[in-house]
């Protein structure tokens, strides 16, 4: 039952992009936004008190001080949004400091004393299913249409049971793993930008070109808290095992030390021991990657599609990026990492529940999306009644177009596994890429943690 | 005699005889029992204080500790928790990193003892250096930690020293040991002020005409150091030696969580920041309850036994 449900996962990541960014022309033909009342409350909801949203930098954005950015914000536009629609209610945005793993640990510790948010936003697949018990069920929050043209939501059901409780919203078509490369560095080490390397291997060679013939480093790398290790990972996982790849270590199926994994984790630690990165990238963190990669230090910047925005504000048509290839030999050469990545959540002990609920009802809506999708051009509509004419960004747009020769595409490790694996994960891939874990021994630490979570669902 | 004292008297014959002796209470006269009374009132605020912030929360810990749990379903387990830890090697090899970070100890005792017998000493300024000293004492963790991960990146002010000297940058943060070395720099640099004013304190209770007795005789510096000052501080050198070890098990928390989140792998990992991984981060509540009772009874331990070395209840 399992490996159909999840198998449906992967089918319906694979749609999103699709549905959002090549969507059909009846989409623009985009009808009046549906009321935004569900089958729980009226159309007409009187709304007061506060409404608590934490945010983990997902659909929020803040100022260097901390406080919102209102210009690049889509939470906080539309929390303003919200409450000029509901005079009574105020909306109070919290982004949450701290990398992934401390903020669910943050969020683990006030859930368990009652006093977290009422709305949570966090990454959709494992992220959100390990919190399960704080969450309510959603399953009739939205009118029936809603849950019809959205996708992604088996991404976010309860053990990815299609019949589980659905634990979160989720939001955006989804985020893919890429690589962006800077343009005037490739051409100065005499490489063509517009031939992206096909393989791993041929993209570590170009690396070291990069690196004799401009004596800079050939990759930007800020991997402190191992998340470069989880996209790389990721996705080259998926070229070793398809589609399946996480979902089967996540059901047991498959161990997480299959020698495939062990594989993958040496390319990693190989890479990390190539002199090839600047060589502080295990102590960057990844708040200053962009940074970095914008003043140069690198000619290859491991990341993903979020960074659309950034990369063609800063280096306009001087930047190419192309998805994370395959290491030479894979069984699935064109797998692509990627996926559903946001999801909203109500808390079960939500003080709120009312406008959490039409809060999120709100945010449903096509335009709504579509509003998100303008803002960030970082990945379409999850709505199929999205409007595709919104993604202007021309990064967003060959991705879109790249997605689709791009088979199978893979629900990444990271998104799907449990949280504490998750935090696990990202600890080894620091310290495998800085050499102080081995390949095997990641994978069996690993193996260890995915065990123990089995034996406790 | 007054009403009192006959009271008092009366007590007393009544309280020598066998049957009130089972009940002192009973017989005690009726102005004692109001003091008693009195008292008990007095004291009950800090009781419950006491009770309720203190012995509830760690007996529902041992509670925690005796069952698998996410902070909202509960399966007891007995002491399986406390085996598990017992057996996992990352357990142990964390309790190694604290026995490291113990380095710190003689490291900040002999800073602040330095410090606290220039200032007894009245050094030139010492008015001015016992505020500059104590300074670092009312940054908050997170203040220090960033100050030194900002002093010891790799684009820091060390390793810009390093470059200028010819030397290549050092990744202070990407090796287990020098990372270690960096985090019981910025805890001596935060502790020593403190413990400089405690051991001033013990330096002050001195009777100066032992060391005017000394210097009749003829004693230099070192000479009184060594035979008067150093042996009648003991106790206050011991207290600091204690709460020192216990720091090094209970409070590196956040300077770990600043300067390295336990990395890399789990090599600045402390049993504090474990306790927060598992609780928190592995959703094992009940582990971490279980390895929280377990540095509990550590620390006692340690303490008891530090206790008895120094002898700091002992009278000279």
């Amino acid at each position: 039952m399992r490996k159909a449900t999840l198998t449906g996962i992967t089918v319906a990541v694979g749609a999103a992009l699709a549905l959002s960014a090549c969507s059909s022309a009846d989409s623009t033909d985009t009808t009046p936004a549906p009321s935004t009342s569900g089958s729980e409350s009226p159309s007409e909801v009187a709304l007061s008190g506060e409404l608590v949203v934490w945010d983990t930098g997902l659909l929020g954005k803040t100022l260097e001080g901390g406080a919102p950015d209102m210009e690049k914000s889509f939470l906080d536009q539309q929390a303003k949004k919200f409450m000029e629609l509901h005079p009574g209610l105020t909306v109070k945005v919290v982004q949450q400091a701290g990398d992934i793993s401390a903020n669910s640990a943050q969020f683990q510790a006030a859930s368990i004393a009652g006093n977290g948010p009422d709305i949570r936003i966090q990454y959709a697949g494992g992220p959100t299913l390990s919190f399960a018990d704080f969450f309510t069920d959603l399953s009739d929050v939205f009118p029936q249409e809603t849950y019809d043209a959205m996708s992604g939501w088996n991404t976010v059901r309860k053990n990815y049971d299609p019949a589980g409780e659905l634990l979160g919203m989720p939001y955006g078509s989804g985020l893919y793993f890429t690589v962006f490369s800077n343009d005037k560095m490739l051409k100065e080490a005499g490489l063509d930008p517009a031939s992206p390397p096909k393989t791993w291997e041929e993209m570590l060679a170009n690396g070291k070109i990069v690196k004799e013939k401009t004596g800079k480093n050939a990759f930007w790398m800020a991997n402190l808290e191992g998340y470069v290790g989880a996209w790389a990972v990721g996705a080259l996982l998926g070229g070793e095992l398809g589609e399946q790849a996480s979902t089967d270590m996540y059901v047991g199926k498959v161990p997480v030390n299959d020698p495939a994994m062990v594989k993958v984790y040496q390319a990693w630690s190989d890479i990390g021991a190539s002199g090839l990165t600047n060589p502080d990238a295990g102590s960057v963190s990844n708040g200053e990657s962009t940074a970095g990669f914008v003043q140069g230090k690198g000619a290859y910047y491991l990341v993903g599609s979020w960074e659309n925005g950034n990369m063609d504000k800063e280096f306009g048509k001087d930047i190419t990026s192309f998805y994370i290839p395959m290491l030479a030999g894979a069984k699935y050469p064109t797998a692509v990492a990627g996926g559903p990545s946001v999801a909203l959540s109500i808390t079960n002990y939500a003080k709120n529940p009312d406008a959490a609920k039409e809060f999120l009802r709100y945010l449903s809506q096509p335009d709504v999306q579509d509003e998100y999708v303008s803002l960030n051009q970082t990945e379409g509509s999850n709505n199929k009644n999205g409007d595709p004419s919104v993604i202007t960004n021309r990064l967003l747009q060959e991705q879109a177009i790249g997605l689709k020769d791009r088979t199978p595409v893979v629900f990444p490790f990271d998104s799907v596994m449990p949280q504490s694996v998750i935090d696990l994960f990202y600890r080894v891939n620091a310290s495998t890429f800085l050499g102080k874990t081995s390949a095997q021994d990641a994978a069996d630490q690993l193996q260890a943690a995915n065990e123990k979570e089995l034996a406790d669902r | 005699m007054s009403k009192l004292a006959t009271e008092a008297l009366a007590g007393d014959a009544v309280a020598a005889s066998p049957a009130s002796a089972r009940r002192p209470n009973k017989q005690l006269a009726p102005w004692k029992k109001r003091e008693r009374r009195i008292g008990l009132l007095a004291v009950m605020p800090a009781l419950l204080v006491v009770g309720g912030v203190m012995i509830y929360p760690v007996l529902f810990a041992l509670w925690i500790s005796l069952n698998k749990t996410n902070g909202v379903k509960y399966e007891f387990r007995g002491l399986r928790n406390y085996v598990d830890l017992l057996i996992d090697p990352l357990v142990w090899q964390v309790v190694l990193n604290n026995v490291k970070f113990l380095v710190s100890v003689p490291l900040v005792i002999f800073a602040a003892l330095l410090v606290s017998v220039l200032l007894f000493e009245k050094i030139r300024g010492w008015r001015t250096f016992r505020v500059i000293f104590f300074l670092p004492a009312v940054l908050s963790t997170a203040v220090v930690g960033l100050l030194f991960r900002s002093l010891f990146g790799y684009n820091g002010v060390v390793n810009s020293a390093v470059v200028a000297l010819g030397g290549q940058p050092v990744e202070f943060f990407t090796e287990g040991n020098l990372a270690i070395s960096v985090i019981v720099m910025a805890l001596v640099w935060s502790g020593f002020g403190y413990q400089s004013l405690l051991l001033l304190s013990g330096l002050m209770a001195i009777d100066p005409a032992v060391f005017e007795a000394a210097m009749l005789d003829g004693a230099n510096w070192w000479q009184r150091l060594w035979h008067i000052t150093l042996p009648n501080i003991r106790r206050t050198l011991g207290f600091v030696f204690i709460i020192n070890v216990l720091y090094t098990f209970t409070a590196l928390f956040g300077f770990v969580f600043v300067m390295t989140a336990g990395g890399p792998g789990y090599e600045t990992t402390t049993i504090d920041y474990l306790i927060y991984l598992k609780a928190f981060g592995g959703n094992s509540i009940g582990s971490g309850a279980a390895l929280a009772v377990m540095l509990f009874i550590l620390v006692g331990a340690l303490t008891f036994a530090q206790n008895k070395i120094f002898r700091v209840g002992d009278e000279d």
